[in-house]
């Protein structure tokens, strides 16, 4: 039961308790309120408001960390760089952020050690490939064979991920959208059998169905654009492959 | 430069080619022309290319990925990264407008905003963690169960926005607007407010006295207690 009054009225001041919650509260006012129950519960009472203020209010006109970027980038309007300008001035949070948003440029001496030694061997591979006299055609870890497209005129397209091949087929439906035809190109398709698959497009609700027993799969109504599908691994479950492309629109 | 070989008279799958063979030259810190990327992202950009945009993702998602690993103190899971690699084309695509593109001039600068994106997401990413945190610290917890998509809806931002302008009606002058919005928006100590605010304020006495006054006014306000669930 929370006591009416303070065990030495009138009780400690407001600004002695919100010091008290900041940690910076002086000795005479910590030994009252590790006696006094009215004064703790007033203490706890600010705190729970202050709480939520903070709930929400933190950060309520920061710029958002593209806006910041552009900022740093410098593609904002005048007007809006002074104000942010100005915002830097006042707000720590913005002023780590845009530090943060900034490439690295400025190689340190390793990385350069680094970018020679490649350099060097590049050099070597150019020459290896000019005595076989080898094709035009580039390839490299990293960069990776460009393929077929994704949902152009041309027929299904395979991707691999993680070492498992996906293909692909789209065909139009109405509206300029898609359907998208899947299967995954494994042995042990019972093991394949009712794994989640995903979709992701820019604007659109996250979508899922399951993979049947011959590994296929299927979403309607996909709209041409930026599609990530992700396909839960059916042994390690919280792995899940995935491929990002593209999504072109097929003519009809 | 011979009209057959000028990229901006190559088709897409040649720009991309030849594209894909000048990052390959700069990996390898050779001398590279950046002419065909750039054509690549200025017909995906400026004339909506679809294919363009797909020879873009395919070239540059291992740099993008790259761009995710490296960023500073953060290690998300194999599946997390992917998210954040969707998440920074996403805002390449929708924000890097034909007239940024003007603006850029060349290869660097556009890669310069692509990497811009990456940054940006993870940021927003632990941005949304913080307020989570915030959120918990208070037992809003309840509200926004752990695990739950924590994206502020644009109806709850509204409603902070307009809550932040009902408390700022109740404030009586330049004093208490700046201990409220350096105290709940910025969240920053009395002690940081006096040193970003020279002379505002005395001392932090006066800084204190100022909060308690404001607190004890809108604990008296039914408007604000409502917006705050003080009603009990």
């Amino acid at each position: 039961m929370i006591p009416m009054n303070c065990i030495s009225p009138p009780g400690l001041e407001d600004t002695k308790l919100l010091a008290h919650l900041d940690g910076v509260a002086d000795h005479e006012t910590e030994s009252h309120l590790e006696q006094c129950k009215y004064c703790n519960e007033k203490a706890k009472a600010l705190a729970r408001q202050q709480n939520r203020l903070m709930t929400r209010l933190y950060r309520i006109d920061c710029p958002s960390p593209l806006e910041l970027g552009e900022y740093r980038l410098q593609l904002l309007t005048e007007s809006r760089m002074q104000d942010i300008k100005q915002h830097l001035n006042v707000c720590p949070h913005c002023e780590w952020e845009v530090a943060e948003l900034t490439p690295d440029v400025s190689p340190n001496m390793f990385k350069r050690l680094w970018i020679l030694i490649v350099g060097l061997f590049g050099r070597f591979q150019m020459m290896l490939r000019q005595l076989r006299k080898e094709t035009r055609e580039v390839w490299s870890p990293g960069i990776p064979a460009l393929s077929a497209l994704r949902g152009g005129e041309k027929g299904p397209i395979t991707l691999v991920t993680d070492g498992i091949p996906i293909i692909l087929d789209f065909q139009s439906s109405s509206y300029g959208q898609l359907s998208i035809h899947g299967q995954v190109a494994v042995d042990d398709y019972e093991l394949w059998n009712g794994t989640t698959v995903e979709l992701r497009q820019t604007d659109a609700p996250q979508r899922k169905t399951l993979l049947d027993d011959l590994g296929a799969f299927r979403f309607e109504e996909a709209r041409p654009g930026l599609t990530q599908i992700k396909i839960s691994d059916p042994v390690a479950l919280i792995h899940k492959h995935q491929v990002l492309f593209w999504m072109v629109e097929r003519k009809q | 430069m011979p009209y057959e070989t000028s990229p901006q008279h190559m088709s897409v799958e040649d720009l991309a080619q030849k594209c894909a063979q000048e990052t390959q030259h700069f990996r390898w810190n050779q001398a590279s022309d950046t002419q065909y990327c750039f054509e690549l992202f200025r017909r995906a950009i400026a004339n909506h290319d679809q294919v363009a945009w797909d020879k873009v993702i395919t070239l540059y998602q291992w740099q993008v990925e790259r761009w995710v690993r490296r960023y500073p103190d953060f290690q998300p899971s194999r599946d997390d990264e992917q998210d954040f690699v969707f998440e920074a084309f996403e805002r390449f695509w929708k924000y890097f407008t034909p007239d940024k593109l003007n603006k850029s001039k060349n290869l660097a600068a556009v890669l310069s905003y692509l990497h811009m994106c990456v940054n940006g997401s993870v940021l927003d990413h632990r941005r949304k963690n913080h307020q989570r945190q915030v959120d918990q610290d208070e037992g809003e917890e309840e509200r926004n169960p752990p695990g739950q998509d924590q994206v502020q809806v644009p109806e709850e931002f509204l409603q902070n926005e307009e809550f932040w302008r009902l408390v700022q009606s109740r404030l009586k002058d330049k004093k208490e607007q700046t201990v409220v919005y350096a105290s709940f928006s910025l969240a920053i100590s009395p002690r940081e407010i006096l040193d970003e605010y020279p002379g505002v304020f005395r001392d932090i006495d006066e800084i204190y006295q100022c909060k308690s006054n404001v607190l004890a006014r809108l604990s008296r306000d039914p408007e604000i207690k409502k917006f705050l669930g003080l009603n009990d």
